[in-house]
């Protein structure tokens, strides 16, 4: 058996329930006892009632009346011990839930990028139900099945020992049945697991490329390829099944011949003793009573086996630790008073693991408070990683980086975020109001900061549109919005903020260069005193900058503004020609 | 699919329920086999503790102890049987079901390849893929096992009380009141239970929404100290996820304590009114104690039928979604009589051409013009102005609302999509690929294309060089839509792709996503070798790639309101002379080619 102990750690989490669950045990082996007992009241019946033909009516009367009392109590005890059940594991998956994603949003970039948002669902969401599922198999299941079928054996025992044996047959040979099934099916499941993976990827590539597939009008080609897995599947799917469907016949045949065999022998015996008889019904009873137990057992234990390695993964998580810590003796900054004058003194960095090149190195220079500062480059030349270092979604590998001489190390985290505020390449909304959307960063906001920020990025326009305004919500991943006004939304909603850092990772890709240019003013004009680092593909979008920090392969290879580089740089004019060459002389006169 | 109310009422139910049938008599001997099978092998179940009676009434009235073991051997023959024929029932059975699932996977996939991108548009692609594969999942969830254990069940109530009614009518009676009792109850139990189960489901879909799009935009919560908040949020979802959790699951597994209790009742009132008429002479101790054993068995039936009746409902609901998508049209098709696109000689004539997406808001008006064969038409304009839209109206992704376009004086409403499609060939904004070797996806443009044409016009979109340098070559499987590429590369990719479909006409949509100087230029280049003796139509996100068509269209608000070349438009001072300029930023001095020093200081900011 696999060893147990990560899911037994996890009810050790709830230990403060132990009574919870002690209740609940009780309730669950008294329901037992009810139901074990009714065989004995109908044996009783029989034996003792019909038998003694009008004498024995009293007897049946009351043996009835039994039999419907110990079932009542069955349905109660039962009932409450379900109920017992699912809350104790509805409660603990909540918990473990709860518990996870709080870890979760302590998570830094870095650790997001070791875990993928598809694993981290998959813990959230399947890993926990597994351990939802095992709970409360084993709140029911756990004690009252090994019981049950301990009880029932022994009563046939005392009552009738001479069909006893029959049980030494039945019982291995039911649980070889249920464990060949077990095993094979976990093979199995995970033949199905691949070959389902597989066809649900087909479909998903499908219907993403909808539009290639149209263009070269390969529809046929598609719908082969698809039947080929699909079959495949439907394969795969077909053999658990099978296996699955080796246990309700088995159990038919066992019932039969145990059956058979109670009949062979107590029936010789009732020859004898009359009241052989009723131990021959009650027989019938328990072994029917046994089979369904060794049943729930069957499934009770694969299900203890998954959630135990859920319990593993989800241990795991919590015990990732963010490499973004705050000080331990911070110093104390107020941001209002913040100037923003940025230095970077020697930066290097590089991603995850020691041996291989670092993405930048050899950074320095430094941004005035109130500066615009570009940094243009080929892709993978640093310069998104260079910004994220200011924030500390990443900490630089040597060097250091300080915001009016402090090292942003020194800074909280809390504090360093208010300061330093980005706008992020992908324009990430959150459904709830437009309203709660730009006043994230700040929520204390007025409304009329709100507008401000909202007029200066070009939003206040198409929001007012509609009647909601800003009450307007939005939906999940923002699909209500076009690419270009979600932009224009997350540019407003750093402007709320009232940076005295501003960095705009290529944030205006989706609007066009007119709109962009309004943008710029207008946040110019806004965030006077805000130091601003723009990183952008388009060089036409970098043109205004007090300085333009050109790189490649993670390094500087030149800083100054336009003019300068346009004059002395070659990297720079070849970029430049081949964006915006062609104006002719004509064009400016 | 689109989310659906629940079916109205028992009409709509039992239409789609007929409808799944004839899925599952697909294979219509095998299930008529599987049933008789199956009715047998209940048969043979149930005699046992018929013979048990009847083995009671022997020792009762002196019989031999050879007839009881006849009796018991005929006991072991018939549970041997019950074994052979529900297992190989439910092989069949097995086989049935996962025909049936195959079948309607099928014709999903075939029918999505028909359908038309309105339905594709409507939505995001994951809503649609979770809503399809949801629906088939709550359907295969009922055919892997509760249905057999459902039709198991029924026949096994069925001979049940067909064996009671033979054997004693009055006591049938008294045994099989119970039944429609717990019908009755589980009905009514359904009634609480059922808006419950689909509050539950939408708690679910709304917590795995949450978590997705916290999970995605994880980086913007750091960014704005978000995460409390997103933690009680949490705090308040997961609590009520876990309320609704409780009580639906509660309500669902109290049906089981529930049959059981009805099914010993039933025992109860069978065992006293039985023992009654015994005591009275007008039983026998036999037939009592048969009854009570086939009382007891009643459990069996019940439970399977009703406990797994969920699923029916499930799968129900999900057959419902997924025959209206079936039963969707395309709203682009063939005329009847469409005939053949000859091949292209490439003059292309818009006129008058209306379009709108949703009626009332028209993206493109009264739009006019004539490419002639081989020209470079250049498109270009603000955001959202319509320009990509000239695309799907070109291809008929879309069709207009008024207005006619031709291709070398054919409208392409009279022509096959097959014959259009096929000579167009189309790069997307997006660069999409399978994640399949470079070759195939190569190779996909056109059906019989050699490794031949595919490596040539891999050369001439500059993408044999990176792609001699991947770890296998043309071999190498690209990942997850073209992961293990660049973007530029991959771009150049599907620029490759459109050169092997060799097509009489381009259609170009440029990327605005992030490619370096030097990428650029190769792009650029295989644009250009791609337009060679072509018409193309190219949308230009930046001016730069189109500063050299033939004629350049530039659209604002749905209107085409300039054209011209590139030198004629920037003498004309008008909309594209301010949209070229606005790109510098008003730092034209340092950009002319004459400009010195002493000149920039005079020049204009």
């Amino acid at each position: 058996m696999v060893a147990l102990g990560n899911i037994a750690k996890m009810t050790v989490i709830y230990k403060r329930s132990w009574r919870f669950i002690l209740i609940s045990q009780i309730f669950v082996l008294a329901s037992c006892v009810c139901i074990i007992l009714i065989p004995i009241e109908v044996q009783t019946l029989i034996n003792d009632g019909v038998l003694l033909g009008l004498a024995g009516e009293e007897q049946v009367i009351n043996s009835v009346i039994r039999i419907l009392l110990l079932a009542f109590l069955f349905a109660i005890f039962m009932s409450l011990s379900i109920m017992m059940a699912v809350t104790f594991s509805e409660g603990t998956a909540d918990y473990v839930r709860r518990k996870t994603f709080e870890k979760i949003q302590t998570f830094s970039f870095k650790n997001y990028d070791e875990h993928s948002t598809g694993d981290l669902m998959i813990r959230l969401n399947n890993d926990i139900y597994q351990i939802n599922l095992a709970v409360q198999l084993a709140m029911r299941f756990l004690l009252a099945a090994p019981f049950t079928i301990i009880i029932a054996v022994a009563a046939v025992v005392m009552l009738s020992p001479d069909l006893a044996w029959i049980f030494l047959i039945v019982i291995p040979l039911m649980a070889l049945v249920l464990y060949f099934v077990a095993h094979r099916l976990q093979k199995q499941f995970k033949v199905r697991q691949k070959k389902l993976d597989a066809t649900n990827n087909r479909l998903q590539e499908n219907f993403s490329g909808v539009r290639v597939v149209k263009a070269f009008m390969r529809q046929e080609f598609e719908k082969q390829s698809y039947e080929k897995v699909n079959d495949e599947y439907r394969k795969a799917a077909q053999a658990p099944m099978k296996t699955q469907y080796w246990i309700l016949p088995s159990l038919f045949a066992i019932i039969g011949v145990s059956t058979a065999l109670a009949v062979w022998v107590g029936g010789q015996a009732a020859f004898d003793d009359p009241t052989k008889v009723g131990a021959l019904v009650a027989f019938s009873q328990y072994l029917l009573m046994i089979l369904v137990q060794m049943f729930n057992l069957s499934i009770l234990m694969p299900q203890l086996s998954s959630a135990d390695i859920s319990a593993g993964r989800i241990y795991d998580l919590l015990k990732v630790e963010s490499d973004i810590k705050d000080p331990s003796s911070p110093k104390s900054i107020d941001p209002a008073e913040n100037k923003g004058r940025v230095v970077f003194e020697d930066v290097a960095f590089k991603y995850g693991s020691k041996e291989g090149p670092e993405t930048v190195k050899n950074i320095s220079f430094v941004a005035e408070p109130g500066e615009t500062v570009a940094f243009l480059g080929s892709t993978g030349c640093g310069k998104s990683t260079l910004i994220n270092l200011i924030p500390r979604f990443y900490d630089v590998t040597s060097g250091k980086i300080t915001i009016d001489g402090v090292d942003v190390r020194e800074i909280p985290q809390e504090v360093l975020r208010q300061i330093v505020v980005p706008v992020l390449q992908e324009s990430i909304l959150f459904s709830g109001e437009v309203r709660e959307n730009i006043k994230m960063g700040q929520p204390d906001a007025t409304d009329d900061d709100m507008e401000v920020a909202a007029k200066a990025a070009d939003a206040h326009g198409f929001l007012t549109t509609t009647p909601e305004g800003y009450d307007r919500r939005v939906s999940r991943r923002g699909t209500n919005f076009s690419g270009g006004q979600r932009q224009r939304l997350c540019i407003a909603r750093s402007i709320c903020a009232k940076p005295k850092v501003l960095i705009m990772d290529d944030s205006t890709s989706a609007v066009d260069v007119a709109t962009e240019s309004r943008i710029q003013d207008e946040m110019k004009k806004i965030l006077t005193n805000t130091t601003t680092f723009i990183v952008a593909q388009r060089i036409s979008t970098v043109l205004l900058a007090n300085k333009i920090v050109l790189l490649e392969n993670g390094e500087i290879k030149a800083i100054g503004n336009h003019e300068q580089l346009m004059k002395e740089n070659q990297l720079y004019q070849e970029i430049f020609n081949s964006q915006l060459g062609g104006l002719r002389q004509e064009d400016v006169a | 699919m689109s989310a659906s109310k629940a079916p109205k009422g028992t009409g709509q139910k039992k239409g789609t329920m007929g409808r799944l049938i004839r899925y599952l008599a697909l294979k219509k001997a095998k299930l008529v086999a599987t049933i008789v099978l199956i009715s047998i092998g209940s048969f043979c179940f149930i005699m046992s503790p018929i013979l048990v009676g009847q083995a009671v009434n022997l020792i009762q009235t002196g019989g031999t102890v050879q007839q009881l073991q006849d009796m018991a051997v005929t006991m072991v023959a018939l549970a041997i049987t019950a074994f052979g024929t529900i297992f190989l029932a439910f092989r069949w059975l097995a086989e049935i079901t996962q025909y049936a699932l195959f079948k309607l996977r099928k014709e999903l996939f075939d029918h999505a390849q028909e359908l038309s991108l309105n339905v594709f548009d409507r939505q995001p692609i994951g809503e649609l893929m979770s809503g399809t594969t949801n629906d088939i999942d709550a359907i295969a969830a009922l055919f892997q096992g509760p249905l057999g254990m459902i039709i198991l069940g029924l026949f096994l109530l069925i001979i049940i009380a067909v064996a009671m009614i033979i054997i004693n009518p009055v006591m049938a009676l008294v045994a099989l009141l119970v039944v429609p009792v717990i019908i009755a109850l589980i009905w009514g139990m359904g009634r609480v239970a059922n808006p419950l189960y689909k509050l539950t489901q939408q708690g679910l879909a709304n917590l795995s929404g949450f978590e997705e799009e916290t999970l995605a935009g994880s980086k913007t919560i750091i960014a704005y100290r978000y995460q409390e908040k997103k933690t009680d949020d949490m705090d308040t979802i997961s609590k009520d996820t876990r309320n609704l959790g409780v009580k639906s699951q509660s309500l669902g597994l109290l049906i089981g304590p529930l049959i059981a209790l009805a099914t010993y009742i039933g025992v109860a009132i069978v065992s006293l009114v039985g023992s009654s008429m015994l005591i009275h002479g007008k039983l026998e101790l036999g037939v009592l104690v048969t009854f009570i054993n086939l009382s007891v068995l009643l459990i069996l039936p019940l439970f399977t039928i009703f406990f797994n009746y969920n699923y029916v409902l499930k799968a129900l609901a999900g057959a419902v979604r997924i025959f209206k998508f079936l039963d969707e049209k395309p709203i682009i098709f063939d005329k009847p009589n469409a005939q053949s696109l000859p091949e292209i000689k490439g003059e292309v004539i818009f006129k008058d051409v209306d379009f709108s997406y949703v009626k009332g808001r028209k993206i493109l008006k009264k739009n006019t013009f004539t490419a002639k064969p081989g020209e470079a038409i250049g498109l270009c304009g603000p955001t959202g102005a319509g320009k990509s839209t000239i695309i799907n109206i070109l291809t008929r992704y879309y069709d207009i609302d008024s207005g006619s376009i031709t291709v070398d004086g054919h409208s392409i409403y009279e022509v096959t999509q097959q014959s259009l499609r096929s000579q167009i060939g189309v790069v997307l904004q997006e660069a999409f690929l399978f994640s399949d070797t470079v070759m195939n996806n190569l190779k996909y443009a056109r059906e019989g294309a050699t490794d031949e044409e595919c490596i040539a016009a891999a050369k001439k979109a500059n993408c044999d060089e990176f792609i001699n340098h991947l770890p296998e070559g043309y071999n190498t499987v690209l990942t997850d839509r073209g992961a293990n590429l660049s973007q530029g590369q991959r771009q150049l990719l599907t620029i490759a792709r459109a050169m092997v479909a060799n097509p009489r006409m381009l259609i170009l949509d440029e990327a605005t996503s992030n490619v370096d100087t030097r990428t650029e230029k190769l792009i650029q280049q295989a644009i250009k070798e791609l337009q060679k003796g072509r018409t193309s139509f190219v949308i230009a996100h930046r001016l730069s790639t189109i500063k050299d068509s033939n004629m350049i269209l530039v659209i604002n608000e749905g209107e085409i309101v300039e054209r011209g070349t590139h030198a004629e438009l920037m003498d004309k001072r008008g909309f594209y002379y301010d949209l070229f300029m606005s790109q510098y930023k008003g730092k034209v001095s340092s950009v002319l080619p004459t400009s010195g020093p002493a000149e920039a200081k005079g020049a204009s900011s």
